[in-house]
């Protein structure tokens, strides 16, 4: 079948995976990272002390800045098109898991059942977020 | 947005690759605009414009 495509040199294919798999990595060494800061004063015995307290904040909230920050200078060095695929599955991302959340607390109103766990937050996102980015990807290619 | 730029690719006898290479953009951008999918900044249409010497409404039809 003829598809008007030519092939891609192997330094291009080479490169464009390399940089494919080291954001995937570092994303998904964010995720990693806050799960561990939200469970890390559970599972160290923190209390419930002033100092204690503001560890146990801090750290998801230091690893969230630092994602966003990283998040936002990845997707400023991309050319047009990624940048498109990657603000366009973002934006998905966002509305997706503002309305999945919203819904399931509202739900857990009624019905008693537990918070949704702040601890999935990030690694849900950053999970949706690629499979979102792929499936535009091969929708516009 | 229909456009000419696979046809004027062709007859400069450039690949998509090197074509990408000479406006600095991705491979799968130039993918995307060939195939109607995506429609390029005003920049990136001004450089292929630039790149083809033709007007931009002669390339990327309405």
């Amino acid at each position: 079948m003829e598809t008007g495509l030519e092939s891609e040199t192997q330094a291009s294919i080479a490169k464009r995976r390399k940089e494919k798999w080291r954001h995937t990595f570092t994303q998904f060494v964010f995720a990693g990272l806050f799960a561990a800061s939200m469970l890390f004063p559970e599972a160290l015995s923190l209390g419930s002390g002033t100092g204690a307290k503001l560890l146990s904040a801090g750290l998801p909230i230091l690893v969230l800045t630092a994602w966003t920050w990283a998040l936002v200078a990845h997707i400023r060095k991309l050319e047009e098109f990624e940048q498109t695929l990657a603000v366009n599955s973002l934006a998905i991302t966002f509305g997706a898991l503002l309305w999945a959340i919203t819904c399931y607390e509202i739900i857990t109103i009624f019905w008693q059942g537990p918070s949704f766990p702040a601890v999935l937050l990030v690694p849900v996102a950053i999970v949706i977020w690629h499979v979102i980015w792929e499936f535009l990807r091969h929708r516009f290619i | 947005m229909k456009n000419r730029v696979k046809e004027l690719r062709k007859d400069n006898g450039w690949t998509q690759g090197r074509l990408a290479e000479l406006l600095g953009v991705s491979r799968q951008n130039i993918i995307a605009i060939e195939k109607e999918k995506y429609d390029p900044s005003l920049s990136l249409a001004l450089k292929i414009a630039r790149l083809f010497s033709e007007h931009v409404e002669d390339i990327f039809l309405e």
